[in-house]
């Protein structure tokens, strides 16, 4: 016992002991699934008394897969179209809103914002209905717009071609307004002296953008480009609830995880589905880096 | 402070006051867990089912069972429909035995995925020494149990025969002049559908385009299916190919043959409204969405009949069947005499199966049990019909539905196929549509054949 009274633990050890239950919790749910689900994708099994090894051969059907090569294809098309739209029409709605002349701003911000606070779940069973043929809110409004009544039976969610389009959509009714908040965020710690010295210089609105505002606002570019990325290609209950617990027609829209899902817990071929699983994971980690070695990210200033 | 005060103010904790505090609330909390009286005794049978209307039928019915076996204590819990197949799948592979009820029902779409492995390595009790010992076997319709049957043995005592026939709209037949008697073929039945047809308004039936639930009703009325009783994929034989030739032109938007269209959901507000609306004038009904009909589209009530499935030349099959239940033990249920009672008792009882019947409109896959009165009402709904009788008389004939592990992946491809064979039609029509399906058909099969090889159990 010290003189103050107080009990202390000797050597050093707080440190570990307040990182133990983490630790612990990290190892038994963390640690312990991945190196088991590493091992997995080399076995080929049917519950836990039956495991064979299959050495690569999980790995190899992946290259032969149909399957697997539409879901890869239906994810990086995905990725592609959200994140090359969804990131402009952030930034420019953020934009928009951190404008000073704009009344009603957080009432704006409020709006953009909150399809977000619904959740996938809740936002794929409404798109579900919305895009309904003949009946869908979706459906009349496209109908009214190309003034063709005709249309007012697109079945956007029926029809391979439209599912995609589909997806995308109601991803970024539900996701512009996320990434908006972090641009607003770094809008407003961009220096206004740059601003008004550029103004002093003559420069225009966009060069005042492309010359002060981007390089200030670049780092939340990056972090919302590869969180946007990762997001994407982990795609999952959105397109499941859309189509109704489906992949859509045709596969339309499977994704990698969708099919990482149906493998393992339909099928029950959890070493293929690890084998998915990993693949996405290393597929992942190279995109990443690669994103963030061409924007800059990597440790150049 | 709270801390000063429990440990008093000389004797300081080592970490602090505040976890001194999470300390003494955790504590106090345990303490009073590990004080309350536990009278709840331990359910010597837990059951799982899915289906709200069959968990609403079963509470109802367990106090008698509970009246026979009052020293056990039966435990019937409803359980989501995506998560229950999904939560006893997980514990099947991880071989858990904590997370596994005694007993529970599984749909019929994912019964094949429990089937994998040798047999004795299943997660559910084989039944099939003790159904024949009992001669239940018998008694119940044998095409049944064959999406429960995996390598010859059972696994599965089938809820129910799902029969199915077209619900129709008296009302609008009368107006447009069509007659049940006159579309007693499939032949007749589209020219009908020619004649009716209001491209984007009206279509004589609700086929998919892109799904295939109508679609596999017609292949199963046709005697095919997606898979033989030893799980060999046949989704590629000449049924098949003879069935899609004579579904896609019925369904390819804009085409001077299609006499059905569909929405994105055949269920919910939407059905209910297209049915109103006379957007369909019939819709393929099992016996379940008999009971749906008159749920969700009360408008009609009166206007509503049902008729056999026309039928096709040399084949003189009325219906088919769509979905389906099984009842399994699983193999970790301690007392498998209690689960088999309460699975008989659940299934097999008459009295019971009548009052369910009368509540869910499902029938019963018990011959013996369809001599009850209930099943000889009639129903204002369907303008007095006794839709009971007309399914019974057809459950007969329901045909078998093997299943596999590779069920949903089969059903996808077929699928595929479905959509390629509607996207050549709509743009070559008629011609090369044979060969063009046959090598789909060949090729997609082919693809799920490489999947199943994989498997080395």
């Amino acid at each position: 016992m010290k003189p103050n009274g107080s009990y202390r633990v000797g050597g050093g050890a707080a440190p570990y002991i307040f990182v133990a239950p983490f630790i612990l919790l990290f190892l038994v749910f963390s640690v312990y699934p991945i190196v088991q689900s590493l091992r997995l994708a080399f076995y080929a099994t049917s519950g836990p008394q039956d495991w064979s090894p299959v050495g690569l051969r999980n790995f190899s059907f992946l290259l032969q897969d149909p399957d697997f090569h539409k879901a890869v294809t239906n994810t990086l098309t995905y990725t592609v179209a959200t994140v090359l739209l969804q990131l402009p029409l952030s930034l420019g709605v953020a934009l928009l809103l951190s404008q000073k002349w704009l009344k009603g701003q957080n009432l704006f911000r409020l709006i953009f914002f909150s399809p977000h606070l619904l959740g996938q779940v809740f936002v794929g069973v409404l798109f579900a209905v919305l895009f309904q043929p003949k009946y869908g809110l979706v459906n009349h409004a496209y109908a009214a717009m190309t003034m063709n009544p005709a249309n007012i039976t697109t079945k956007w969610l029926g029809d391979p071609a439209t599912v995609m389009p589909a997806l995308v959509l109601t991803s970024l009714w539900m996701y512009v307004g996320f990434n908006m908040i972090y641009f607003l965020a770094a809008l407003q710690g961009v220096d206004q002296e740059l601003h008004e010295a550029a103004l002093v210089d003559g420069a225009g609105t966009l060069a005042r953008f492309r010359a002060v505002t981007l390089p200030a606002i670049w780092p939340v570019c990056q972090f919302v480009l590869v969180t946007s990325t990762m997001g994407s290609l982990q795609l999952f209950e959105l397109p499941y609830l859309l189509l109704g617990n489906t992949s859509g027609p045709d596969n339309a829209g499977l994704t990698i995880v969708m099919y990482l899902y149906q493998n393992g817990f339909s099928s029950g071929d959890l070493g293929y589905a690890s084998a998915v699983g990993w693949t996405l994971a290393v597929g992942m980690l190279v995109i990443s880096l690669a994103q963030l070695r061409l924007s800059g990210g990597m440790g150049k200033e | 402070m709270l801390a000063d005060l429990v440990l008093g103010a000389e004797m300081k904790f080592p970490f602090g006051p505040a976890p001194a505090l999470m300390l003494a609330l955790s504590l106090a909390s345990g303490i009073w867990l590990g004080m309350q009286n536990r009278t709840v005794k331990k359910a010597d049978l837990v059951f799982w089912t899915f289906s709200t209307t069959h968990y609403d039928a079963y509470m109802k019915a367990l106090p008698k069972f509970q009246k026979q076996h009052p020293d056990k204590v039966i435990d019937v819990q409803l359980v989501s429909g995506t998560g229950l197949p999904q939560r006893l799948q997980a514990a099947f592979q991880a071989g858990l035995t904590a997370d596994v009820p005694d007993v529970c029902e599984i749909e019929i779409s994912n019964a094949g995925t429990f089937f994998r492995g040798p047999v004795d390595h299943v997660g559910f009790w084989d039944i099939t020494d003790t159904l024949k010992s009992e001669g239940l076997d018998k008694r119940i319709i044998g095409a049944r149990f064959t999406p429960y049957t995996y390598k010859g043995r059972i696994f599965g005592l089938p809820h129910d025969v799902h029969p199915v026939m077209l619900a129709y709209n008296r009302e609008a037949f009368t107006k447009l002049g069509l007659k049940v008697e006159n579309l007693t073929t499939w032949e007749s039945f589209i020219a009908a559908g020619k004649k009716v047809r209001k491209p984007g308004a009206r279509y004589i039936t609700e086929f998919s385009d892109s799904g295939v639930d109508q679609l596999m009703t017609i292949l199963l009325q046709k005697g095919g299916g997606l898979f033989d009783a030893n799980g060999n994929v046949t989704f590629d034989n000449d049924i098949a190919v003879e069935t899609l030739l004579w579904y896609v032109p019925l369904v390819a938007d804009k085409q001077e043959s299609q006499i059905a269209s569909s929405l994105s959901s055949s269920f919910g507000q939407v059905m209910t409204q297209a049915l109103e609306d006379e957007y369909f004038l019939t819709v393929v009904t099992p016996d379940w969405r008999s009971k749906q009909h008159e749920t969700n589209v009360g408008k009609l009530s009166g206007k509503m009949g049902l008729m056999p499935l026309p039928t096709f030349p040399g084949n003189p099959r009325k219906t088919s069947t769509w979905g389906g239940t099984m009842l399994g033990i699983t193999r970790k249920c301690a007392d498998k005499q209690l689960a088999w009672d309460f699975a008989k008792f659940l299934y097999l009882n008459k009295e019971d199966l009548a009052e369910r019947y009368s509540e869910t409109y499902i029938l019963p896959p018990v011959p013996d049990a369809w001599n009850e009165p209930a099943f000889d009402q009639a129903y204002a709904f369907y303008g007095g019909q006794r839709i009971g009788r007309d399914y019974a008389t057809l459950a007969l004939d329901v045909p078998p539905q093997y299943t596999s592990p590779f069920q949903d992946v089969a059903k996808g491809k077929f699928g595929q196929v479905l959509i390629a064979g509607v996207g050549h039609y709509t743009k070559s029509g008629p011609d090369g549509l044979r060969d063009f399906l046959k090598r789909e058909l060949k090729s997609r099969a082919d693809e799920v054949r490489k999947r199943i090889a994989r498997n080395p159990f």
